[in-house]
């Protein structure tokens, strides 16, 4: 009998189970089942949601469990994961909140993003800010290690709670496996024309307004833009995203997965959330110039005017730096040809070894504790 | 019209007598500073705590030192308040340490974070306990909101800043430290044996990793005779480096020397690898663009402002910097000459995008938003 991985997501699927809500998460659990499979591991996910359990045919099955709790710990996934768990050889944490208030015996959390206290819940008052640090100052003590996958997590942590460094290793993301192939296909730069790639989801986080306000400024300054938006709309918006392409004829809605061999420019303009790193390196792996906030995975993929530029995500630094980058052709290719190089340090073999290792470790210790 | 007045407050550019001065990569970049107004004709003044002395910084720059009593909870209010009382008539304040702007701030002024130092483990037991350390976030918080703008030299300390408190995103500007590419540069290939040499360039202090550097030095040189390493900085005192020079005569191969910020070029060029582990209160270091600069491959630990000047196995290899870590990653460059040779190739191409002329170009242009003119 295959013996088995639990890991503890937030909302991998909305609450009813219905469609996916964080398609980051899933590419990477993706990638991760493939090593455990050497292992002869199978991953069981729990999840907050409605009390449903779905089979994700080839991947994994997904238990939910209710949850009311407000700051971002989910205690009754957790006791109920716990439950269930007597069997599992260890528990991923996908991050260290979620390992409140009780982890398995053998455990790891992840660190792919930081949650900003003030963003996530406008109802926070100080004493209830206190109490979200210490829960998460003993997710990040309590487990095995905290895997990060970016090193600004790493700094964060170290200047929130020095002394957490042993439990910190550091495994960045590779370039991923699916996206490999489309990366081969010879860069397509159009004749007199640059093309702008958006390739995030139409959502506050992502930037999308601030995005939209600074193309409104470039395509009228330069008339050999075009500007090409590749991610997903929610309903609401459908109407009033289509209104504002239908007006622009050098502006194109997509529902496609971004080509982004076909584009010369693409922005990341993420606030506070998690990066969509997967994305991001493809581009650099297509030979795209990357414009990017200066947080999360981007900043270990990203010398700021060397292979991809930094801003903060405002209006004005989305126009300055792209504008720089639609009407200098020599800045452009000089950047494009360094994001190329980086993302061949991006080697999937070099993520799977890393966590080979760590995983036959973490397989020993829960022998320990049998 | 005469010229413009900045005025920059520090801490301790010399010490309290006003005798020695504090030579570090800070010191450095002040001087850079200040070269920079001098050369857009702007008349610049040094003020830090001290007892009352004046003294040249450099030809019409003065420094003075302002005596002020203790600091709490790690800033220096009563050094801020004497700044405000008598600087008031200036074009530009520039407070050379965040916390120097807690709790007045001038009209027009910048502030400077060189990086993050709360990082270390004993840093809440050096500030007084946990209740001191909530009024230092308190202060800090007072005194990044005040400035005109906040300039930060890595991405890191902006992260952790704006996490904390996110509305303060538009006050920062990243501008990374910088080098002289012109000056530091690589020499074209002329070895005349087959010694490798690596150099540990910072000052001899555990939050630099000088204890994994000799470790690792110890057990790579049982393995390679070639290997060289020369550890070359400052201690803390004399007899701090009297001990380095004790340990160093343990063996042929380990060196231990130190040479002006200026003297190292010539120290990187006959160098393979440069080894920066640091592992807390570190910013965009000097020593690293200045070693890449000259070609070489730097083996750098994973955090502060490091992350933003290497990227893994493309420029450099960036690591958790435990000894055993040193050891593989000296081991892997010593064994291809190929990659130490196109990491060092990067490494120099980075190098490029941290001219000091572009770091003058981005205060300038900083400069230009807060006082409403140009430079």
């Amino acid at each position: 009998m295959q013996q088995k991985i639990v890991c503890l997501t937030r909302h991998l699927l909305d609450r009813r189970g219905t469609q996916i809500q964080d398609s980051i998460f899933l590419s990477w659990l993706e990638m991760f089942m493939r090593i455990l499979e050497e292992f002869d591991l199978e991953l069981e996910v729990w999840q907050e949601g409605n009390g449903w359990t779905k089979d994700l045919p080839g991947m994994f099955k997904i238990h939910s469990v209710p949850d009311p709790s407000r700051d971002l710990t989910l205690p009754n996934v957790n006791q109920a994961m716990w439950e269930h768990s007597s069997e599992a050889v260890f528990a991923i944490y996908a991050d260290p909140l979620l390992v409140y208030p009780q982890s398995v015996p053998v455990s790891i959390a992840l660190g792919h993003y930081i949650p900003s206290l003030d963003l996530i819940n406008n109802e926070f008052v100080e004493h209830q800010r206190k109490s979200w640090l210490a829960k998460l100052r003993q997710g990040l003590s309590t487990v095995d290690y905290v895997i990060v996958n970016h090193t600004p997590y790493i700094q964060w942590a170290l200047a929130s709670f020095p002394g957490v460094y042993h439990k910190i290793i550091h495994i960045p993301d590779c370039l991923h496996p699916l996206s490999t192939s489309d990366s081969q296909i010879e860069k397509q730069s159009g004749e007199n024309e640059v093309r702008l790639i958006f390739a995030c989801p139409a959502l506050p986080q992502f930037g999308v307004s601030e995005t939209i306000r600074a193309v409104d400024s470039l395509i009228d300054r330069f008339d050999y833009l075009k500007f090409y938006f590749h991610g997903a709309i929610p309903k609401p918006l459908e109407k009033q995203m289509a209104g504002w392409f239908d007006k622009r004829p050098r502006c194109f809605l997509k529902t496609d997965q971004p080509r982004f061999q076909f584009g010369d420019v693409v922005v990341f303009p993420v606030k506070r959330g998690p990066v969509p790193v997967f994305l991001v390196q493809q581009a650099m792996a297509c030979g795209s110039a990357v414009v990017g906030s200066m947080w999360g995975p981007l900043v270990d993929l990203i010398i700021h005017q060397y292979n991809g530029f930094f801003i903060k995500p405002l209006d004005e630094e989305i126009y300055a730096s792209a504008a720089r980058l639609v009407r200098d052709i020599e800045l452009r290719e000089r950047i494009c040809n360094h994001a190329l190089e980086t993302s061949k340090t991006l080697k999937h073999e070099t993520w799977k070894k890393r966590w080979r290792t760590l995983i036959f470790e973490l397989v020993g210790r829960r022998s320990i504790h049998i | 019209m005469g010229k413009k007045v900045v005025s920059i407050l520090t801490t301790s550019h010399f010490d309290a007598e006003g005798k020695r001065c504090v030579y570090g990569g800070a010191e450095r970049y002040g001087i850079e500073l200040t070269k920079m107004f001098l050369e857009s004709g702007w008349e610049v003044n040094w003020w830090q705590a001290g007892l009352g002395w004046s003294k040249q910084l450099l030809p019409g720059v003065t420094i003075q030192g302002i005596p002020v009593k203790d600091s709490f909870a790690q800033t220096c209010s009563s050094l801020n308040q004497a700044f405000y009382e008598q600087a008031d008539r200036v074009d530009l304040a520039i407070y050379f340490v965040t916390f120097l702007c807690y709790p007045l701030t001038l009209p027009k002024s910048i502030a400077i974070s060189h990086g993050i130092f709360w990082d270390y483990p004993s840093w809440e037991s050096r500030i007084g306990g946990h209740l001191q350390g909530d009024e230092w976030y308190h202060r800090m918080e007072k005194a990044l909101s005040s400035p005109g703008k906040v300039v930060s030299v890595d991405t890191a300390t902006i992260n952790w800043a704006t996490w904390h408190w996110p509305a303060m995103l538009p006050r920062f500007e990243y501008i990374p430290n910088f080098v002289d590419t012109s000056y530091f540069h690589p020499l074209p290939e002329n070895k005349k044996d087959d010694k490798i040499r690596i150099v540990f360039p910072r000052r001899l202090t555990t939050v630099r990793g000088i204890g994994e550097a000799m470790e690792a030095a110890k057990i790579i040189t049982e393995k390679y005779t070639g290997v060289e390493f020369h550890f070359v900085g400052r201690g803390h005192d004399y007899q701090h480096e009297r001990q380095m020079m004790r340990w160093a005569a343990q063996s042929n191969n380990f060196f231990y020397y130190w040479r002006s910020p200026m003297g190292m070029k010539e120290i990187y060029q006959h160098m393979d690898i440069c080894l920066i582990p640091s592992k807390s209160t570190e910013g965009t270091s000097l020593s690293c663009l200045e070693a890449m600069a000259c070609g070489l491959p730097v083996i750098a630990g994973n955090i502060g402002g490091l992350p933003d000047l290497i990227i893994h196995n493309h420029n450099g290899l960036l690591i958790k910097p435990s000894a055993e870590n040193l050891v593989e990653s000296i081991k892997q460059l010593i064994e291809n000459k190929e990659e130490r040779q196109q990491l060092g190739e990067h490494a120099r191409n980075t190098a490029l995008m941290f001219d000091i002329s572009i770091w003058k170009e981005r205060w300038k242009s900083v400069i230009q938003s807060v006082i409403g003119e140009e430079v």
